[in-house]
């Protein structure tokens, strides 16, 4: 026994917990490999279908299917590519934590001498290197068809695009995860992550409609000032689900150089270790007797309150001033946003008065 | 040396208190019983005791030591068994075993086995098909393979059969006993509570009503039955120690709190014929207390 302790012991305290490993594995591996197979095929798929049916191009259609398929010209430019990578990515991860605790296995976990950073930890790591061994396979699979095809020289960029991908993929996981730490509902935590996860379109857009005719009083046939353009577009890109053109490095002339992939790399490093932080501060403070509940912290129905006032609010500006004047929308998006946030506030005041008379109603009987 | 030790221990629910205030203690080595009806806060107790929840205020110490927000590693020697404490469903016992193995620094993988052959759980059979009693025997045969310190069991005979439920409590009686293992079992059965529970603690709203010995509480309080030909003088009926009379025909029973001694003398200078004293079951003694304080469910339900 003592043996078995000390090498517990050592198990416990050395990197990933083992124990954790082996539950998390054991629990999620159809998870895991459907994300990474999803996210492999996105990239290599195609490539891999062409090989696998057998159909070795003749030799004039497949400088053709090389760019087609294979060059990172291709890669970055097929419709929705890192979309879906990301879309999978984020879908999965918060999907875990909201069967973690609907299956009771959360509960049974943390009820054991488990820490919750280190449950946390284990998903991230095996969720992250699921993503980058997906990109990887990829990766070969893509490399492998380019040397075949004649076209050695693309090896690098394919590769710093898989990696670009990966890194992207990573985020959108470690998004999944926060949003995942912070909701008890499957919606919630979907439609939540992907709202965090379009906070940078968000911004752009309300750049541009700031920036806009109608809202300035700018004359139609003026052209807007270029670097707003240019600051929009930018900050579109910073979100995992659009990214790729930020990676641009590879070969696009639009985003190139060093200093390009470097600053990608500082984004969405910093993207990944924030929401990790983030994802683990939430965790940790998660009461478990909300475990059931929509979202396991009461304030996030601000947020939601906010988010549905903005929509009611950006609905009846639209509706009422038909964006001929922005300040008439700005005026009615006020008062559409703060008569919705008074009624979704009456409402939930009442639910909260009726639910404690009934309580109180109920005690005596306890 | 004191295993569990509470000092005004408090839990709070959206405004409510699930635990108010509640002090306990409970001796190294002892099986300790947590009664009280349902929503009494026994749960609540329970999960704080292990550092499941945080407590809104007071404190937690477990051999001496204040549990700290983050108790995770007081949980290798501190084992908690619920039935309502979730499971890995999609697990076969086997992979369940595996997992605690992993986990627990103590595990004693002989007795295991030894206990998974004992209640004859199929060992291939995934965790969602096993029945809740079933499960429940999965959760205790781990329990006492991780060799805790300190066990600690929300209502664990719910959905055991009477044979397992025998088998079972000998086991927790042999752990206390021989092991020197310390259990706090939170149960609405009283009859295991009297058989095997060395102390207990009676919990009503969140507060403690009573706790001690059983042989302590059983002291504190009597029940004379007396036939009394004439009556019962407005004297005894009246005595500061006179808590409850119930009467049929000539025959009083009498439950004291204090000094039956002296409301025995009494009724026999009264002209009572017969004035025996009578055990008083821990389930009368546990409906007396409670009516005390005002918990009368027939009241509440046909009022």
């Amino acid at each position: 026994m003592t043996q078995s302790s000390s090498r517990n012991a050592a198990r416990l305290t050395g990197g990933l917990p083992d124990a954790l490993v082996f539950r998390e594995w054991r629990l999620y591996r159809w998870s895991y490999t459907l994300a990474a197979v999803l996210v492999f095929l996105q990239a290599g798929g195609r490539v891999l279908g062409w090989w696998v049916a057998g159909r070795a191009p003749e030799a004039v259609a497949r400088p053709i299917l090389a760019d087609q398929l294979v060059s990172p010209n291709a890669i970055v430019n097929g419709s929705g590519a890192v979309t879906f990578a990301g879309a999978v990515a984020v879908l999965v991860a918060a999907s875990l934590m909201w069967r973690e605790h609907r299956s009771g296995a959360l509960l049974y976990t943390l009820n054991g001498p488990v820490r919750r950073r280190d449950l946390l930890r284990v998903r991230a790591v095996m969720g992250g290197l699921w993503m980058v061994g997906a990109e990887l396979a990829a990766w070969l699979v893509l490399a492998s068809a380019a040397v075949s095809t004649g076209h050695a020289g693309w090896l690098l960029p394919l590769f710093i695009l898989c990696v670009a991908r990966a890194l992207l993929a990573v985020a959108a996981w470690v998004t999944g995860l926060a949003v995942g730490s912070a909701c008890g509902g499957i919606v919630a935590s979907v439609v939540g992550a992907f709202l965090v996860l379009r906070v940078p379109n968000m911004v752009a857009s309300l750049v541009s409609f700031l920036t806009s005719s109608a809202f300035t009083g700018r004359p139609l046939d003026v052209a807007p000032d270029r670097t707003v353009l240019v600051a929009a577009s930018v900050l579109r890109q910073l979100s995992p689900l659009d990214g790729l053109y930020f990676a641009g490095a590879v070969s696009d002339a639009r985003l190139s150089g060093v200093a390009t992939a470097v600053a990608f790399c500082v984004w969405f490093l910093a993207w990944v270790f924030g929401f990790w932080r983030l994802a683990a501060w939430l965790f940790d403070r998660v009461p478990l007797e909300r475990l059931t509940e929509t979202f396991y912290f009461p304030q996030l129905w601000y947020v939601v309150r906010a988010l549905v006032s903005l929509l009611v609010g950006d609905l009846v500006g639209h509706a009422v001033s038909r964006m001929v004047n922005g300040w008439v929308f700005l005026l009615w998006f006020a008062i559409g946003f703060i008569a919705c946030w008074l009624v979704l506030r009456a409402w939930t005041v009442r639910r909260a008065r009726l639910s404690n008379r009934d309580s109180r109603r109920l005690r005596p009987q306890l | 040396m004191t295993a569990v030790e509470t000092v005004q221990l408090t839990k709070v629910f959206e405004h409510r208190p699930a635990v108010d205030h509640v002090d306990l203690a409970v001796p190294e080595g002892s099986l300790f019983a947590v009664v009280g009806a349902n929503g009494a806060g026994k749960s609540t107790l329970l999960r704080l005791l292990v550092g499941i929840l945080t407590p809104t205020s007071g404190t937690v110490r477990l051999f001496g030591q204040t549990l700290p927000r983050d108790a995770a590693d007081f949980r290798q020697d501190a084992h908690y068994v619920a039935a309502d404490a979730g499971m890995l469903p999609s697990f076969r016992v086997h992979e369940v075993c595996a997992y605690a193995g992993r986990l627990y620094k103590g595990w004693d993988r002989e007795r295991c086995a030894r206990l998974l052959r004992a209640v004859e759980l199929p060992l291939h059979a995934p965790v969602r098909t096993l029945s809740t009693g079933t499960q429940m025997q999965l959760r205790l045969a781990i329990a006492l393979s991780a060799r805790p310190r300190l066990l600690v069991l929300d209502e664990p005979t719910n959905g055991l059969d009477p044979i397992v439920k025998r088998q079972f409590l000998q086991f927790l009686v042999q752990e206390a006993a021989g092991e020197g293992t310390t259990v706090v079992l939170a149960t609405h059965v009283l009859e295991d509570v009297e058989r095997i529970a060395d102390g207990l603690a009676a919990l009503y709203q969140g507060r403690v009503l009573l706790s001690g010995s059983i042989d302590e509480l059983r002291a504190r309080c009597t029940r004379l039955q007396a036939v009394l030909p004439n009556g019962l003088p407005a004297a005894v009926a009246d005595h500061p120690a006179v808590a409850e009379v119930n009467r049929q025909g000539q025959v009083y029973l009498l439950t004291i709190e204090g000094d039956a001694a002296a409301v025995a003398e009494q009724l026999r200078a009264a002209g009572a014929t017969v004035v025996e004293p009578m055990e008083l079951a821990l389930a009368d003694l546990f409906r007396y207390w409670m009516e005390k304080e005002g918990y009368r469910r027939d009241a509440v339900l046909f009022s």
